[in-house]
């Protein structure tokens, strides 16, 4: 036997790689399906609506309409949490402790799915990369990286080796203040940003330019954030 | 419908709870009306004993006691190691396990197994609380066992003829016992310092939903570190004392003597320790102990920082703090959590019953009583495996809400590789290495490809219990190998299922035996109860109808008696019970008034006519 350990493959995998994006052909039954239990045809409901058994949800139910929320980028938090506990009570196993395997089974993938959504869409910053990805038609996972423009880049290059320095005299808190003072502005661009591209038609030429920059901005405040993070890791 | 339990099993003290039909929980008690059940486990040539009869036999040479076994639960033996260190009974290396030797009865017995003991202890207790048998239960372990402790405990509870619903962990067990779904929203900071663990929880509860924010705490840290704290800096003054330490019961004479004096000091500021038998004289202040305690109030504040942190909310924002454990009688630690987050403390339930009594409230949650309340709780350590070059792939973050489920792909290093190994690994550090093994397995029949072609799609479960499955598979073609592994503890399933056999062929001492023991020995003290107040009163308190009647219900008890039917026997107590009712009311009315007369009066027999 080859003792060898399993690698990263070469093509980056995101981390929201959605469990139902892959391995099947086009849903031509889109919406629909069939009850497992009572095998009436059925809307893609989380309950069906004849014997009140819990579905698995189906091929079309990305993370806002597993958690039957708008496809926003701009969301409220409190509908958002509303919408997690509903889903919550209806799939957690606690609620079907005494079901049968089968409704257990899919009690368990639906609340696993359901921890995923909420995990993914409360985070403005997770959200918006899903929502690039998705209105790029990707299905939630980004095929490319956006690529900074030079000018960006080196902005970043230069505040890397300014509080590189700093940090190597020791003052670890004057060189996190410094990447606050890039990064807290940006992260008010993008939230500024959110409700705009919302508002955008789908087709319209102005969309892929509004998501081409906020991906743009996504990807500065991921090495903004990393910068962060090794300076914490430096004061640790 | 079937009761299900809820059960703390705890370091030191191991308790039971129900609750019921009207709402109120009720932590049940021995006969002798404890709460507590002593986590004690002592192995005498007369048998084998748990709880308060165990923990005398402490000093016993015959006897091997087991204590704090929950310290070893699901660890292998090389992680043992400092709790070994301060364990008084032999421990032994069983295929990389712990296992503690029974040489009476020519075996050795696992953590798990020792655990189950407990359990079982706790299982009857209820069962005869209740009247009834008992096979459903939840039980708690401390929010920071990573997943082999979090199996161990199952298999502990399943070896006890258990049927473990769920494990819950303490903390979040805690918030529910609080009623603070019911009663109150808000952001709740859970503190839960026991004898040997360190617990932290940060609770979000909205109209009873308790979405647990972030959890973390410590393995190693509890109050049982303040009393060997105290107990070192004894032998470090005085070396005649630590010489005479050198024997195991003078030493734990003074550890006992330790913890006296820290109990103390919560409620003075000064306590004089005096043992002329060993020459020893103290005295320890509240500033010194305070001094002693602080390497740990640090450690505990260091969990805090970082729970706090991995939730993004500032302790300003939290509206209240829970205290569990019994250590949060610690003054120290109560003036330390007070500061950092300025808000109440909550501690109106027992620090030492609020565990059971939270598990006995999901106990009611998963019966299917209550859809009103929802625990949302979350993994402690992240999840991942290890990847080329011996670095750890994360694909599922600590703090992420359970269940979980993550599948992420991963290829072949070397062209043609027909097999991969899958090491599954828990931990935050970022070399394999360093963090937990959880265990490993071969994926094979990968079609013979250029490296890098092979799509590996992992799948991480993790279930309501916080209990790991991984399975992969190979995706290019359309054949499929399927792996499931069930991340193990040195107990593997087949021992369990070994153990399980051997538990149910000795079943003697099942539900019904025991009822019918116990119901004898209860119509025995019943019976001489009896007639110990018969003899001592007169006609003037007791009508000849009534003494016949009486009369004539103790034979018939003592009929059943010999009989095999426990429920039978249970049933002529509760008659015989209502018969001497009048009596024993008569009797206090009597004594109140011969009493207010200044008469000298008969003796009342300790069990009364009637008996609770």
């Amino acid at each position: 036997m080859t003792q060898v350990n399993a690698a990263p493959p070469r093509d980056h995998v995101s981390p929201f790689l959605h469990p139902h994006a892959h391995g099947h052909g086009a849903d031509n039954t889109a919406g629909r399906s069939v009850c497992w239990n009572c095998e009436k045809t059925i809307a893609d409901e989380d309950v069906c609506p004849s014997c009140i058994r819990v579905q698995p949800f189906g091929e079309a139910r990305n993370y806002y309409k597993i958690l039957d929320v708008p496809e926003r980028l701009a969301l409220d938090p409190r509908l958002l949490t509303s919408a997690y506990h509903e889903k919550s009570r209806l799939f957690h196993p606690d609620h079907h402790v005494g079901d049968s395997e089968k409704e257990q089974e899919i009690a368990l993938a639906n609340a696993s799915l359901v921890n995923l959504a909420f995990r993914t869409l409360r985070d403005p910053f997770l959200r918006a990369r899903y929502y690039v990805a998705r209105r790029r038609g990707e299905d939630g996972r980004p095929t490319r990286k956006a690529t900074l423009p030079p000018a960006v880049l080196m902005e970043i290059m230069d505040l890397r080796e300014e509080v590189q320095a700093q940090a190597g005299e020791g003052k670890l808190q004057e060189a996190s203040a410094r990447v606050r003072s890039v990064l807290d502005p940006l992260d008010n661009e993008i939230f500024a940003s959110f409700e705009g591209i919302d508002s955008i038609k789908e087709g319209s030429p102005e969309l892929s330019s509004a998501l081409d920059l906020l991906s743009e901005r996504l990807e500065k405040r991921s090495y903004l954030q990393n910068l962060l993070a090794e300076l914490k890791e430096k004061s640790a | 419908m079937k009761p299900v339990v809820g059960i703390d099993l705890g370091t030191t003290h191991s308790l039971v709870a129900y609750r019921k039909e009207d709402g109120t929980v009720e932590v049940l008690r021995d006969r002798e009306g404890r709460a507590l059940l002593p986590s004690v486990v002592a192995l005498s040539p007369d048998g084998v004993s748990v709880g308060w009869g165990a923990r005398e036999l402490i000093n016993n040479p015959k006897t091997t006691v087991v204590y704090a076994a929950k310290r070893l639960m699901g660890r292998s033996f090389e992680e043992t190691a400092a709790e070994r260190a301060h364990l008084s009974y032999p421990v032994i290396d069983k295929n990389g396990s712990p296992a503690i030797p029974d040489p009476e009865r020519g075996r050795t017995l696992t953590p798990p197994e020792i655990g189950a003991l407990i359990l079982s202890n706790l299982r009857s207790r209820a069962e005869e609380a209740l009247g009834c048998a008992v096979a459903d239960a939840v039980i708690t372990v401390p929010a920071y066992f990573n997943d082999a402790q979090r199996q161990a405990t199952k298999d502990a509870g399943a070896l006890a003829g258990l049927n473990v619903l769920r494990i819950i962990n303490e903390p979040t067990a805690a918030a529910l016992a609080y009623g603070l779904g019911e009663k109150k929203d808000g952001l709740f900071a859970v503190f839960d310092l026991g004898g040997g663990t360190f617990d932290f929880s940060l609770l979000e509860i909205r109209k009873g939903i308790f979405e647990v924010r972030a959890t973390s705490g410590d393995t190693h840290l509890g109050g049982e570190d303040f009393d060997r704290a105290i107990l070192t800096e004894w032998l470090e003054s005085d070396p005649g004392l630590a010489a005479k330490a050198e024997r195991p019961e003078v030493k734990d004479i003074l550890r006992k003597e330790a913890e006296r004096a820290k109990i103390a000091l919560s409620k003075t500021s000064e306590v004089t320790v005096r043992l002329p038998s060993l020459e020893f004289s103290t005295t320890l202040t509240r500033a010194r102990l305070d001094t002693l305690v602080a390497p740990f109030v640090s450690r505990a504040f260091h969990a805090v920082r970082s729970a706090m942190q991995d939730s993004g909310i500032e302790p300003q924002a939290v509206d209240g703090v829970i205290l569990v454990g019994g250590s949060t009688r610690f003054l120290r630690f109560r003036e330390a959590v007070a500061e950092f987050f300025g808000k109440p403390l909550l501690d109106s339930v027992d620090p030492d019953l609020v565990v059971a009594e939270g598990a006995a409230v999901q106990a009611d949650i998963l019966s299917g009583r209550r859809k009103d309340l929802l625990l949302l709780d979350v993994t402690p350590l992240s999840l991942g495996i290890e990847t080329i070059g011996g670095v750890t792939s994360t694909l599922i973050p600590r703090n992420t809400t359970i269940p979980a489920q993550a599948k992420e792909l991963f290829t072949t290093y070397v062209d043609g590789q027909v097999n991969v190994d899958i090491h599954v690994l828990q931990g935050e550090r970022e070399m394999a290495a360093d963090n937990r093994s959880l265990g490993r397995f071969t994926l094979s029949g990968i079609p013979p490809l250029p490296a890098g072609a092979p799509r590996i799609e992992v799948t991480f479960q993790i279930d309501a219990n916080g209990i790991l499955e991984v399975s992969a598979r190979e995706q290019t073609t359309g054949q499929r190998a399927n792996v499931v592994i069930h991340p193990s503890y040195g107990l593997a399933k087949e021992d369990v299922r070994e153990l399980l056999k051997e538990a149910f062929s000795h079943a003697k001492e099942d539900f019904e035996l025991r009822l019918l023991v116990d119901s004898r020995t209860e119509a025995q003290t019943v019976i001489n109860a009896t007639a110990r107040a018969l003899a001592t009163v007169g006609s003037d308190i007791l009508d000849e109808r009534e003494r016949q009647a009486i009369e004539a219900q103790t034979k018939i008890l003592r009929t059943a008696m010999e009989g095999n039917d426990g429920k039978k026997v249970r049933d002529e107590i509760r008659t015989l019970d209502r018969l001497t009712q009048p009596l024993a009311e008569r009797l206090v009315n009597h004594s109140l008034t011969e009493a207010l007369s200044g008469k000298h009066l008969p003796e009342i027999p300790p069990e009364g006519g009637s008996h609770a």
